[in-house]
């Protein structure tokens, strides 16, 4: 879709044909369009993640990929091969559906054991199998028992074995995690993150948890509205978002609106409310023309604050505390500089008493590298 | 779900009398006074009318006939074994196969509803909320004409000069000039239009509940449209198929008059024969060792009905 997901895509070209390659996929519901445009792909081995809020086509999108779903227009390949053609039970993908949809009237082992027994595989085969999955997730000892007597992690488990014991090409999960609580979602985060590393299939993950996308993913594509609006790894869908709704989706982030005064190489001098601020940006931006308007976006924990008599030097303005919030390891903070707010984040490291007092006058500074510039 | 609502009423139950422990005996009195005022009545009347009515037969069907129809000591077991084919003279076949063609109706009726009912049921079910009361209305419509009528209008659809047979006939489905009517087709299509709704409400109760995500499930670990079918369908829409078959099989088994207007003379079914037992032959030991038969088949299909839903396919299984 864009440039560097194409270029990202390409080196590997030569090896394998990329798991997934999705080419303009729409679908329509009515008036409402689920799916404008999608297009991205997926390497073979990949944690790829689909990331937005609820109502962004994400999990239209996962259906498409496992059959479940016609899209409207547009292409779909599997491991190089046109998808269209192939009705959903023959595709090599499996799915962990988000009610986990095991069926209840079968034992554990049997729910495992469908697929294979669907696809005719020999009964001894089959049984080695089984046996191996449920040993790998650790549910063997629930084989006997039926789906309403277990808890929400042994439904998560015996889901997932009834996926991957069919050995998929992609495994499709479908906010998995999403039913469970705080704590055995932290476990199973890095429990999936683990099997994936171990099996080396292709996971296409859906969730509107930006956390459990960042800790798990190789990639992430973030979507909103029917669009991918951005896709690359954590780290730099975190430090370099393209659009306010990435920098704003994942974490938090200050947006201050100004003007390109002049530019000088990688540097920018942009003209805000608070005054000209210097900015650094990184190769590969379009050129930008003095008098186009800007976004500039800086996280909360980048900006540093100063009491204000202490420095003086560029891109430092002067804001006033409105509020403070203790939060233990870290203290958030609210300023107020001419009309806009700031939120800033200092870890508390020190020992002495609070830095500032409510209603003081801080310098903030916002350094030329952490300050980035949206494209819209 | 049928059982933990039953292990629910003893402890709510229990409840009561924990909360009116103070003084057990008044709260016992009450309680029992206002269930025997609440069942009461229905109890006496099912005693009265049905109980003791069964009984009475029950004990006829072991005495004999005298020669003018009167009831004759001592008890005996011939009507039984007349019933079995062994009569007088030898041995003869009429009323098993009486009763076997009475099952066999039974069972092909249901066999017809069930499937009939079943893409009736899903596309119902299918439909826009607003039009499933109106097709669930019109499915229900039929049932009430009276059923002599209705089955008088089979007779002219299947008349030989009726377009139903005309186009049979044109088709070469059916000889030139003849009928659909009177016959064993035109008596099943009859059984089949009069028992529809039995099947097709509980069916459409089973279907609506479906849940459609494990059929998906099913088709995603490679189950192709009738193994999905087989493995996520049917077991969540057995209850009320179970249920229909029931309502069908059991009066369809005694039904007489469809038969009897639809299949010409020759057809003797479980009904007409007790019912010209009572009637012209005046043999009631015998009229009433055939409905005790009949009743005991009817309880043996519970029997199986109740077991069948013992051991469980998942969801609630209703009680007809």
């Amino acid at each position: 879709m864009r440039a560097t997901s194409e270029s990202e895509s390409n080196h590997d070209a030569g090896s394998q044909p990329p798991a997934i390659e999705a080419g303009n996929l729409v679908r329509r519901f009515g008036d409402l369009e689920a799916l404008a445009g999608v297009s991205f792909r997926v390497r073979a081995g990949e944690f790829f993640s689909l990331l937005g809020p609820s109502g962004c086509g994400k999990t239209t999108l996962l259906r498409i990929i496992a059959g479940l779903e016609c899209p409207d227009a547009g292409s779909l390949k599997l491991g190089g091969l046109d998808a269209a053609g192939i009705p959903a039970h023959r595709r090599p993908v499996n799915t962990v559906f988000q009610s986990y949809a095991l069926f209840p009237h079968l034992s554990v082992c049997r729910n495992v054991e469908f697929g294979l027994r669907m696809k005719g595989v020999p009964p001894p085969q089959i049984a080695t199998r089984v046996d191996r999955v449920m040993a790998l997730l650790e549910i063997t000892e629930l084989a006997a028992r039926t789906p309403a007597e277990l808890s929400g992690g042994q439904k998560q488990r015996v889901a997932l074995a009834r996926a991957l014991v069919n050995e998929p090409a992609v495994l499709l999960l479908d906010e998995p995690l999403g039913a469970l609580d705080l704590k055995l979602r932290k476990q199973l985060q890095d429990e999936l993150h683990q099997l994936q590393r171990r099996l080396g299939i292709t996971f296409i993950h859906v969730t509107h948890d930006q956390d459990e996308a960042l800790v798990m993913s190789d990639r992430i594509a973030v979507m909103n509205a029917g669009r991918i609006e951005q896709i690359g790894e954590a780290e730099e869908l975190y430090e370099r978002p393209r659009t306010r709704f990435v920098a704003q989706f994942l974490g938090s982030c200050n947006l201050i609106e100004g003007g390109v005064k002049g530019v000088n190489g990688g540097a920018l001098f942009v003209q805000t409310e608070f005054g000209e601020l210097n900015v650094s940006t990184t190769g590969g931006r379009p050129a930008f023309n003095p008098g186009a308007n800007v976004t500039l976006a800086i996280r909360p924990e980048k900006v540093r604050l100063a009491d204000s008599g202490e420095s003086n030097d560029g891109n430092c303005v002067r804001a006033r505390l409105e509020a403070m919030v203790y939060c233990g390891a870290e203290t958030q903070y609210r300023l107020r500089c001419a009309g806009t707010l700031l939120n800033a984040v200092a870890l508390n490291s020190g020992t002495g008493p609070a830095r500032f007092r409510i209603g003081q006058t801080v310098a903030c500074h916002l350094s030329e590298s952490a300050l980035m510039v949206l494209d819209d | 779900m049928t059982r933990s609502h039953r292990q629910l009423e003893p402890n709510q139950s229990a409840d009561d009398g924990v909360a009116t422990g103070a003084k057990p005996s008044p709260a016992g009195r009450s309680d029992l006074l206002r269930s025997a005022a609440t069942s009461g009545p229905a109890a006496l009347w099912l005693t009265l009318f049905l109980v003791l009515p069964l009984a009475i037969i029950g004990g006829v069907s072991f005495l004999s006939r005298g020669d003018y129809g009167e009831l004759q000591w001592p008890p005996t077991l011939a009507s039984y074994r007349r019933l079995l084919g062994f009569g007088e003279l030898g041995f003869d076949p009429l009323y098993p196969v009486v009763l076997l063609r009475s099952l066999a109706l039974g069972l092909g009726t249901a066999l017809g509803c069930a499937l009939a009912g079943l893409p009736l049921a899903f596309f119902i079910a299918r439909l826009p909320r607003r039009f499933r009361i109106l097709a669930l209305t019109l499915v229900v419509i039929p049932f009430w004409t009276n059923l002599l009528i209705r089955t008088y209008a089979w007779q002219i659809l299947l008349a030989p000069e009726g377009w139903v047979s005309r186009i049979s006939q044109t088709l070469g489905l059916v000889a030139a000039g003849e009928a659909l009517y009177p016959g064993a087709g035109a008596v099943l299509a009859g059984m089949i239009c009069d028992f529809l709704p039995f099947m097709v409400l509980p069916l459409y109760a089973s279907v609506e509940k479906i849940d459609w995500t494990l059929a998906e499930a099913a088709m995603d670990l490679g189950a192709n449209s009738s193994q999905v079918f087989r493995h996520t369908l049917l077991p969540q829409i057995t209850p009320g198929l179970l249920a229909g078959t029931l309502l069908v099989f059991l009066p369809a088994t005694g039904q007489f008059v469809i038969p009897d207007l639809l299949g010409g003379a020759r057809t003797a079914m479980l009904g007409n024969v007790i019912q010209q037992q009572f009637g012209q032959s005046r043999d009631w030991p015998f009229g009433a060792a055939m409905a005790w038969v009949a009743l005991g088949l009817v309880m043996l299909g519970l029997w199986c009905y109740s077991r069948r839903s013992r051991t469980g396919l998942g969801g609630e299984i209703p009680i007809p």
